[in-house]
């Protein structure tokens, strides 16, 4: 649906922070995405994984704000994990190469649990 | 036959919402394969987002959206009349260097010339035009 809205919800899992990315992440709506990491690395909580299995649909902007997260978490100590990806958004992200800097899991809870091991 | 179809609108990032929508009444409408459209929304994207931030850095101005569904291409045009800017001449990013290295800017049109099979621009009577070509097959 091109119109499928943007949304973000946040859960928590022990001491990480699930963010659920739905929708379509495009320029106009990627501040939002943003906003909801950025929240959570200013209170400190830099261990994080993206949930997008709902995402249809990522663009560079979308991904600057995966990758300024990253950036934030690690030098923090933490890191910034990702799970679920759909069709398009995996294909961006090999296209981009990111999936060499970024820790990709198939499940949620494979993520989650990986800070653990 | 079909012919181009147009849209003007202000390059500004809550207009993307209809740039999506005209693609995807234009393609659909011309029999465009479903799998092809995340390709060519995400190049009209990262070009509508270039016309924004560098032919108009100071404010907004418009923007004119061709799309013509040929027999054996798709082929999307932008014009802009702001600032002359060639998006073929951003260098290609590094997209194997490590994380501290990593440099956001140049993804977009990394991403265009992936996506597209032929990408032209020229500068002509004040105005930007980008042509994105993809083949329909």
């Amino acid at each position: 649906m091109v119109s499928a809205p943007f949304q973000v919800s946040t859960k928590r899992d022990r001491d990480i922070d699930i963010i659920l990315f739905s929708g379509r992440m495009d320029a106009n709506t990627s501040p939002e995405g943003e906003n909801a990491i950025q929240s959570l690395v200013r209170s400190g909580r830099t261990k994080m994984v993206v949930n997008a299995s709902d995402l249809s649909y990522i663009s560079s902007s979308g991904l600057r704000v995966l990758l300024a997260g990253l950036k934030q978490a690690r030098q923090a100590g933490g890191d910034l994990r990702l799970s679920c990806l759909q069709p398009q958004v995996r294909d961006v992200i090999t296209m981009t190469g990111f999936d060499r800097i970024f820790t990709i899991f198939e499940q949620e809870n494979q993520a989650v649990e990986s800070f653990f091991s | 036959m079909t012919g181009w179809s147009h849209l003007t609108l202000r390059a500004e990032k809550n207009n993307l919402g209809e740039v999506f929508l005209f693609l995807r009444q234009v393609l659909g409408g011309a029999g465009i394969r479903e799998q092809l459209l995340p390709d060519l929304e995400l190049a009209v994207e990262e070009a509508v987002v270039n016309v924004m931030t560098y032919a108009y850095p100071n404010g907004e101005g418009d923007l004119v959206l061709g799309v013509l569904p040929g027999p054996d291409y798709v082929t999307i045009e932008l014009r802009d009349r702001g600032t002359p800017f060639n998006p073929l001449l951003v260098p290609e990013p590094d997209i194997t260097s490590p994380l501290g290295e990593r440099e956001i800017g140049g993804l977009g049109v990394h991403l265009i010339r992936t996506l597209m099979d032929e990408v032209s621009y020229e500068y002509r009577d004040g105005e930007n035009i980008l042509t994105l070509r993809k083949r329909r097959d």
